[in-house]
């Protein structure tokens, strides 16, 4: 099926994305995944308490916000590219895409409309979990500094837990912009939520192979290694928690790099996305 | 065919470009100061590659993961099982290299509890009286300290990990000159405790260098705070007595 004849008489229009991405968040909120994972999140963010005991290396409110910041960051991750894949790839292999795409509608749009929509969701997951770990770390906070005010060296950072929450939308949108983009090319849903699965891994992972890259020898291992390295979005730069939680101060600078570094990323992703999807047959 | 060959050399080649062009935000230090200081431990143990660096992906789950083995490991520490304690220490921090006591903890298991583990409770004497003791002390100080080593590339300037590495230089490999030198290395850091000024006057004077200790107690006494007891000024004052009447005697003989 190709661009319906109707649309040569039509401009590019962002609200036709947004009304798909309305839909596509109406859609993904009624997924069983959906709060699924949300309970799954704050049960093991619950259960930060009773792992308190096994606490050996830092401070307990510390403890407390790498469980959150941990939630935010896996549960997060994994939303992102199993909702976006589901929510495009699962419309086009059900066929349920051919409908919206009949109507004078761009392909782009549809794209991108999904994207927004999948991004939405997974954002307001995120800040869900971010409004339960604030509200674990008041309690304890609360808690310890009327047992022992020497305990509570460091105060918790609330402005900074809502940054670090930023900064996970940011790394979900780059996840959500990988996924629109092979599943633009891939023909089922496992095929590609696992190779975006293996993506994020290897963005998790991606300093690795920048570092091998400076201490390798030179030659053509140094330049494959290289070219891996600046293949894959480097997703740990997002790991901001310990930078902006328990520290404090001097994080919108480092928001606005990560702003610009995830835009980059998704405008790359989506205009790839958007070109292979235009040539596919649906 | 050869459309989709060159699409894909193009799409590589646009990826290769973002992936230059966000280079410069990707390396800022501020940014992922944490991650690189990983990296560079993991590359000085490169044999431990494949095993904490996966967990990189579980984010603030980590510290849980890194606090259960810690606490498995208790028990082959209680077994004395060298390989199984040596490997979880490893482990431990490379799971979650943040906590500076899994460091600490680990290098104190080391150097102190492991020679022990080879000789046996009722002949730890040996340690200090025997050559062969002696030889036993020193491998495995060494090996605390190398570990230390890759624990300043997660905490630079962290001046708890130096006191150590000077401490099991002074206690375990009796080389007081290095351990002067890495006390003289804590002074100078922003967040040195009080008492590593005293231990590196008193390592000073030990080692003959009476006007160094003396000048070095000198420079630091009228910055103590006399209201907290950490500092010691009372203490830091009777020894500037003492050295200078050390000095004089030494003088006059």
């Amino acid at each position: 099926m190709g661009e319906n004849p109707k649309k040569a008489s039509l401009g590019w229009s962002l609200s036709r994305a947004l009304v798909i991405a309305g839909n596509t968040f109406r859609q993904a909120s009624r997924m069983k995944l959906y709060p699924t994972m949300l309970v799954a999140a704050v049960a093991l963010l619950a259960s930060s308490f009773l792992f308190r005991d096994f606490d050996f290396g830092s401070s307990e409110l510390k403890f407390i916000a790498d469980f959150g910041f941990g939630g935010m960051s896996v549960f997060g991750s994994l939303l992102a590219i199993v909702l976006t894949v589901q929510l495009f790839l699962g419309e086009i292999e059900h066929q349920t895409a051919i409908t919206a795409l009949a109507k004078p509608i761009y392909r782009s749009e549809f794209l991108i409309g999904k994207y927004l929509g999948a991004v939405g969701a997974t954002a307001v997951f995120i800040f869900a979990l971010d409004l339960c770990l604030m509200l674990a770390l008041a309690l304890r906070e609360g808690a310890i500094s009327s047992e022992d005010t020497k305990s509570l060296v460091n105060g918790v950072d609330y402005f900074g837990v809502f940054v670090f929450a930023i900064a996970q939308v940011l790394r979900a949108s780059i996840l959500c912009a990988l996924a629109m983009l092979f599943s633009s090319y891939a023909r089922s849903l496992i095929f590609a939520i696992s190779v975006c699965l293996l993506a994020f891994l290897a963005g998790q992972l991606q300093p690795i192979a920048e570092a091998a890259a400076a201490n390798a020898d030179g030659g053509l291992h140094k330049a494959v290694l290289n070219v891996g390295s600046f293949l894959i979005p480097n997703l740990r730069i997002f790991d901001i928690g310990d930078a902006v939680a328990l520290a404090g101060g001097g994080y919108v600078d480092e928001l606005g790099y990560l702003t610009v570094y995830a835009l980059i990323y998704v405008g790359a992703f989506l205009g790839i996305a958007v070109f292979s999807f235009s040539k596919r047959e649906v | 065919m050869k459309s989709r060959i060159i699409e894909s050399v193009v799409i590589l080649g646009i990826l290769v470009l973002v992936g230059l062009v966000t280079k410069p935000i990707s390396s800022r230090a501020s940014v992922s100061d944490l991650a690189m200081a990983e990296v560079l431990a993991v590359n000085v143990s490169v044999g431990h590659l494949g095993q904490g660096v996966s967990f990189a992906i579980l984010g603030g789950y980590r510290s849980l993961v890194a606090n259960m083995v810690w606490l498995s490991l208790n028990s082959d520490w209680e077994d004395r099982d060298f390989a199984a304690t040596m490997a979880k220490i490893r482990l431990t921090t490379s799971i979650d290299p943040r906590p500076k006591s899994f460091w600490l903890n680990g290098a104190r298991i080391m150097a102190s509890d492991m020679p022990v583990w080879v000789v046996g409770d009722w002949n730890a004497a040996q340690l200090l009286e025997t050559e062969e003791g002696a030889a036993i002390r020193r491998r495995f100080a060494w090996m605390a300290l190398d570990f230390l080593e890759e624990a300043r590339l997660a905490h630079p300037d962290n001046p708890d990990i130096v006191i150590e590495q000077a401490v099991i230089h002074w206690r375990k490999l009796e080389d007081l000159e290095t351990s002067a030198e890495l006390f003289g290395e804590v002074v100078g850091m922003d967040s040195a405790p009080f008492f590593a000024g005293r231990v590196y006057a008193e390592l000073l004077e030990r080692l003959g260098r009476l006007e160094d200790a003396l000048f070095y107690l000198e420079s630091i006494v009228d910055e103590l705070p006399l209201e907290d007891p950490r500092a010691m000024k009372p203490v830091v004052e009777s020894r500037i007595r003492k050295l200078k009447m050390a000095i004089a005697e030494r003088d006059k003989a």
